[in-house]
């Protein structure tokens, strides 16, 4: 297996969720994952240490994400509908699958601040250290934002009974799985 | 470090313990083995952050984006011959709308005018397009001069940004009127040439220009201040090394590096078509280097 295939398929699926939680759409989220890898391509064999791949291929998506936010703000296109409306939405979802469009569509709710670094945490491939590489802000900063961003969360778990049907007062992992399962 | 400074720190502590041998947290951590409270608050913190993560982890990939990724690839690499084969041929079909030509010779006419071209010597017509031509170019020339090395307005350059400045200077560069005030294989004697001249000359050079041969030297005048810049061209390995010397004043030079770090932008930088491009500045200056390469042939001058 060459390097790239080898790079695509050791971090294509946490790319996609780290771009599914700053972009809130699965269509856009696989756009910044490809686009990603496009620019790898291209630009890839400039990175001469090659353990910071991880590292470049999250800081590129961000970057990325970024851009297009920057580039709709100026020229913005239809509304960005609610998250839960466009995600998949098979009959044949289990508890489980919807507890994690519930886990996306809460850290969409959160400040853009507190977002990227939270699901960067939460997707446990990074260090604190790594995510303030990836963001590009100090680590105090990071951990700053991890913490109130946490607090952020939980309250919205909270506060929303009705939106977060898991009603995780809680947030026992067991608890959590028996209300949803 | 008190119990809610541990907790601040906990927080970024990741549930799967990867962060276990992590410096940074050896010091909260010896203060959850002592204190029964904290231990039991950090149990709970991981298991919500594991529980949460687990629940992320579950997001769906869809199904046909891995092969969507190579797709992609293969179309950008496969694709443009025959797309390009189609366009090229689409394109030949295309034909110019009638009357083109002689508007475009009026136009020249008028900016003919607009230079003030001597009229009272009668010319054959190739010999006009040819100084039409030229003027145009000339006038090409002077728009970009206004614009970036000369200046309109009394701080016109104050908020260009150095990518513009980049492009600008390629834009000189290709210019097939483009031509050097010295030339001259010694630097010794091109920063004679522009010392004599009152004309910046670089303090530090990056290590792999300082032995190379020198191929000449360009005065530049930029801005309305007629802030004095300097072209040094350089010559490795058959390659020209273009270096370009602004004072920082002219433009928005606040996020530009030091020499120390501009081999790491040069790693960075877009390969603005054929060129590599990479940039610096110290207290008083503001340097471009450029040069028809890959950005990591680049990197290797410093």
């Amino acid at each position: 297996m060459d390097e790239f295939e080898d790079l695509v398929d050791q971090y294509y699926q946490a790319l996609y969720r780290f771009g599914f939680s700053l972009a809130k759409n699965p269509d856009r989220a696989a756009d910044l994952v490809q686009q990603t890898f496009v620019i790898w391509a291209q630009k890839g064999h400039q990175l001469k240490d090659r353990s910071k791949a991880k590292t470049w291929l999250f800081t590129t998506l961000y970057r990325e994400h970024l851009g297009n936010a920057r580039r709709s703000q100026r020229h913005p296109e239809t509304e960005i509908s609610e998250v839960e409306h466009e995600l998949p939405n098979n009959e044949e979802d289990s508890g489980r699958k919807l507890d994690a469009q519930r886990a996306v569509a809460l850290l969409g709710e959160l400040d853009e601040t507190f977002r990227a670094p939270l699901t960067l945490f939460y997707l446990q491939q990074h260090s604190y250290k790594e995510i303030a590489e990836v963001l590009d802000v100090p680590i105090g900063t990071v951990m700053s934002r991890i913490s109130r961003g946490k607090d952020q969360l939980r309250k919205k778990m909270t506060s929303e009974p009705s939106s977060a049907p898991t009603r995780i007062v809680d947030f026992q992992p067991d608890n959590f799985r028996k209300t949803n399962g | 470090m008190d119990k809610e400074r541990a907790k601040f720190v906990l927080q970024s502590f990741r549930p799967d313990g990867e962060d276990g041998n992590e410096p940074a947290f050896a010091e909260a951590l010896a203060l959850v083995a002592k204190d029964r409270e904290l231990g039991e608050w950090l149990a709970d913190e991981r298991a919500q952050d594991a529980a949460f993560a687990a629940i992320l982890s579950d997001v769906e990939i869809p199904e046909d984006l891995r092969n969507a990724i190579f797709e992609v690839l293969e179309g950008s690499t496969d694709q443009p011959a025959e797309f390009d084969a189609d366009f090229v041929g689409a394109l030949a079909l295309v034909r110019p709308p009638e009357g083109l030509r002689d508007k475009i010779l009026a136009a020249m006419e008028v900016e003919q005018k607009v230079v003030e071209m001597p009229t009272h010597h009668k010319r054959g017509f190739f010999k006009t397009m040819m100084w039409t031509t030229s003027a145009a170019a000339v006038v090409a020339i002077m728009v970009f001069v206004a614009v970036f090395f000369a200046g309109a307005g009394g701080n016109a350059l104050a908020g260009t940004t150095p990518k513009e400045v980049e492009y600008s200077v390629i834009a000189m560069l290709e210019s097939p009127f483009f031509s050097l005030d010295l030339e001259n294989d010694r630097q010794a004697a091109l920063y004679d040439w522009l010392n004599e001249k009152s004309l910046p000359t670089p303090p530090q050079l990056p290590n792999g220009l300082r032995e190379l041969k020198g191929v000449g030297c360009k005065f530049l005048e930029i801005g309305d201040q007629k802030s004095r810049g300097s072209l040094i061209c350089y010559k490795r390995n058959g390659k020209v090394f273009h270096l370009v010397m602004m004072e920082r004043k002219v433009l928005a030079a606040d996020g530009m590096s030091e020499i120390k770090d501009a081999e790491s932008e040069c790693h960075d930088c877009d390969k603005n078509d054929e060129w590599a491009v990479t940039q610096w500045a110290d207290a008083e200056y503001t340097y471009f280097l450029l040069s028809k390469m890959e950005p990591k042939e680049l990197a290797e001058v410093f």
